[in-house]
Parts: structure tokens; C-alpha cells; sequence
């Protein structure tokens, strides 16, 4: 699934390593999610959304047409 | 050192601490007959040593987070197939002819190696 994080990691300047600090999850996981290699849980992504006071849609979108 | 830096090491420094006391069991059951009240909880000592690590390792999975929890989930998974096809295979091969072979010995040792095989496989799906 396509998503903005890295853009929005780094609109506050952040390392990954922050950005997993803030999420309580591993650098590892925020570089898959990144990279697209790994859709999140919801209350993960429901987390991530709610670090950057965006709603989950502007966040991730899914990839193909729905 | 991190509080994660410190638990892992806690947990390496402990799961030696009872590879040797299952060595050392091992070792001192030689030393009494089959069937003996020493050599029986000699082999009790051994299971609670290895049922402590593995215990161990559970809780420490658990403290992961989602991405890695599903990484050692695949690996485990390879494992366990793994494991069980091994098994299977040979005893095909030993109803072909070919010598038996205890897995009481082999089974773990089987199931880390494949754990560990999976793992770094699953892990570098993710990077």
C-alpha cells in the first residue's frame, strides 16, 4: 500500500529511528512500511495518523482502482 | 546500554547458563546406571532447562513489534514444515532400507536450524 510517511517523516525533520520511537515499533518496521513492503495493523495505522494529525486516507492510499 | 540491550543480553547470558546445566546433566548421568533415581532427575533437570529457554524465547517474541512478530511467525512456520517433512521424508527412506535414526536427538536441533534459515529469509522480505 502506497503512503506518505516518508514525506511526512520528513516534513519534521525526523529520522526513522525517531519516527519508531514515537510509534513504539522498530526502525526496522517503519522502513517496510515506507518502502511498501509492509501494510500496518489498524491501530498501528490508526497511530500513525494520529502522530501527524491526518486521517488514515491521507496517510495510506491503496494501490490499483477501487 | 538500552533497557532493550540489557534484556537481550540477560536472555543470551541465561539461555547459555542452561545449556550448560544440560551439558553438565548430561555429563554426571554417565555416571549412573539406566533407570536410576539420579540419572531420572538428572533428565528432569535437562527438560526444565530447555522448557526455561524456550519459555524464554516465547516471552521475549512477544515483546516485538508487529512486523517482527510476523517475521519469526514465517520463520517458525519453516520450521514446523520443515521439520515435519524432514521426518516424513526419511522415514520413507527407511522403509526403503536405510538406517534408522533417533529424532529424539535431532528434532530440536532440526526445528532451530530451519527457525533460524526462515528467519533471516522472512527478515530479508522486509528490508
Amino acid at each position: 500500500m502506497k503512503n506518505q510517511l516518508r514525506l511526512l517523516r520528513a516534513a519534521r525533520d525526523w529520522s526513522q529511528g525517531d519516527l519508531a520511537e514515537r510509534l513504539g515499533v522498530s526502525r526496522q518496521t517503519v522502513n517496510a512500511i515506507e518502502t511498501s513492503k509492509y501494510d500496518p495493523s489498524l491501530p498501528l495505522a490508526f497511530k500513525i495518523a494520529r502522530l501527524f494529525h491526518k486521517s488514515i486516507e491521507e496517510v495510506f492510499e491503496p494501490d490499483g482502482k477501487s | 546500554m538500552s533497557f532493550c540491550g540489557r534484556a537481550t543480553l540477560w536472555q543470551l547470558g541465561f539461555s547459555l547458563f542452561a545449556a550448560l546445566i544440560m551439558i553438565a546433566a548430561a555429563v554426571l548421568a554417565k555416571s549412573f546406571p539406566l533407570g536410576s533415581p539420579v540419572r531420572i532427575a538428572l533428565a528432569v533437570v535437562q527438560g526444565a532447562a530447555s522448557t526455561a529457554v524456550i519459555l524464554l524465547a516465547v516471552r521475549s517474541i512477544r515483546r516485538l513489534d508487529e512486523l517482527q512478530q510476523r517475521i519469526h511467525l514465517e520463520a517458525m512456520l519453516l520450521a514446523f514444515a520443515g521439520t515435519g517433512i524432514l521426518a516424513t521424508a526419511y522415514g520413507f527412506l527407511q522403509n526403503a532400507g536405510l538406517p534408522p535414526i533417533d529424532w529424539g536427538g535431532l528434532v530440536w536441533p532440526a526445528m532451530a536450524g530451519l527457525w533460524a534459515a526462515g528467519f533471516f529469509v522472512a527478515n530479508r522480505r522486509y528490508r
